[in-house]
């Protein structure tokens, strides 16, 4: 092979410019559609702080628990980051068994209701035990993150990594409002399913049975892109950092 | 300037630069594209910096080189124009043959390798400058080098397995 030859080959699969414009358009829509979303969060939970209901999950700092999501549905805002920003806008961050007690409609948007027992709360406002929480999942691509192709998972025997975030801040009225991962042996598994990015993190990966709102899909499609597993104690670590 | 005269002003380099590393022009094409969101969304900071084309090329590296978004990117796979194949034309099958080894070749180097190949004999960028871009040593930028000739190299004398 000559110089030659290997640019020609370099020169063969240029990108077709007006593509390239049309997806950047279309991935700065999603983009600003999502940040008004968090937007409107922001708003919502400056609402919670003057009517202040009485709640487990009620905080009186702002906040803004949904991330940007980025442009191929789920978002590239990392583990460190969403915890931080979790942390900042007065979520809670919690450890708990969970499992599926009802099932509600609200605005075309599918949400199963799930009762939290055993919690463990890492940070953020304490999370009582009893306490239930939604989550945002149905069949297709549904989520905690609007238009992401994501899903909800936890370990079989109900344990669960989440982000529970006060209804008023996720601009639903259903109740506070899960995004989670399993956890397995001391493990938190990461995916698409919850719009997890652990990129930059010590993670293995993860091969194994997982639980799901029935007929959800969650799995599979989380399966496509992988399970990684992060040490929960990492987890805690950046968390206090 | 502002971010959309840099597009209009670099976006047929940048076209380019993303088909050599991706090596698929619908992947170039999404990669390209969520690198511009990302510079789209710190264009101020860009803006000032003194080679801002630079810059976008390491973005455009390090989206392409990202395991995790490779894996969530969807492929698509290129449909056979059948309606070519009655067209008279001159017999090419010499070009296509070369050109298919060499297509063959690139595809058995590593995104680095290749990377390290597109930034220094289409770009003509020096060591240092395709370090920088890969987050890499100077060093490491030779062994990338070395390391793709030889394989080309390589690749390129071994014949072909006789049916």
């Amino acid at each position: 092979m000559n110089v030659e030859q290997l640019t020609s080959a370099f020169a063969a699969h240029d990108a077709d410019p007006d593509v390239v414009l049309a997806a950047l358009r279309a991935k700065r829509r999603r983009s600003t559609r999502n940040r008004g979303l968090v937007s409107g969060g922001a708003v919502a939970a400056v609402a919670v702080g003057v009517v202040a209901v009485l709640q487990p999950w009620a905080t009186s700092r702002p906040a803004a628990p949904l991330p940007p999501a980025a442009a191929n549905g789920c978002g590239v805002v990392s583990l460190p980051d969403t915890l931080a920003m979790a942390r900042q806008n007065g979520a809670s961050v919690i450890v708990a068994t969970g499992s599926l007690t009802g099932r509600t409609v609200l605005d075309s948007q599918v949400y199963y209701q799930m009762k939290l027992r055993s919690v463990h709360t890492l940070s953020g406002p304490p999370v009582a035990a009893g306490s239930s929480g939604w989550l945002a999942s149905d069949r297709g691509p549904a989520g905690p993150i609007p238009g992401a192709d994501a899903g909800a998972l936890w370990a079989t025997d109900g344990r669960l990594f989440a982000i529970a975030s006060p209804a008023r801040q996720t601009g639903t009225t259903v109740g506070p409002v899960l995004r989670i991962a399993p956890v397995v042996h001391g493990q938190v598994i990461f995916s698409t399913a919850g719009c997890w990015d652990t990129t930059g993190l010590p993670a293995r990966p993860y091969h194994g049975r997982l639980a799901e709102i029935p007929a959800s899909d969650s799995y599979a499609r989380a399966a496509q892109n992988g399970f990684h597993a992060v040490p929960l104690a990492t987890i805690r670590q950046l968390l206090a950092g | 300037m502002t971010f959309d005269d840099f597009v209009r002003a670099e976006l047929g380099p940048l076209t380019r630069f993303a088909g050599a590393l991706a090596g698929d022009h619908a992947l170039a094409e999404d990669v390209l594209s969520d690198a511009l969101l990302k510079v789209a969304r710190r264009w101020r900071r860009v803006s000032g910096m003194d080679n801002p084309a630079a810059y976008v090329r390491r973005i455009v590296v390090t989206t392409y080189l990202s395991d995790r978004r490779k894996a969530q990117r969807r492929r698509t796979v290129p449909a056979g124009d059948l309606s070519t194949l009655d067209r008279p034309g001159p017999d090419a099958s010499a070009a296509v043959v070369a050109r298919d080894e060499v297509e063959r070749l690139l595809a058995t180097l590593p995104r680095q390798q290749r990377a390290v190949m597109v930034l220094r004999y289409l770009l003509d960028e020096p060591d240092d400058r395709i370090a920088q871009a890969l987050g890499c040593t100077p060093g490491t930028v030779r062994s990338h080098l070395s390391h793709a000739r030889a394989t080309l190299r390589l690749a390129a004398t071994t014949p072909a397995t006789k049916e």
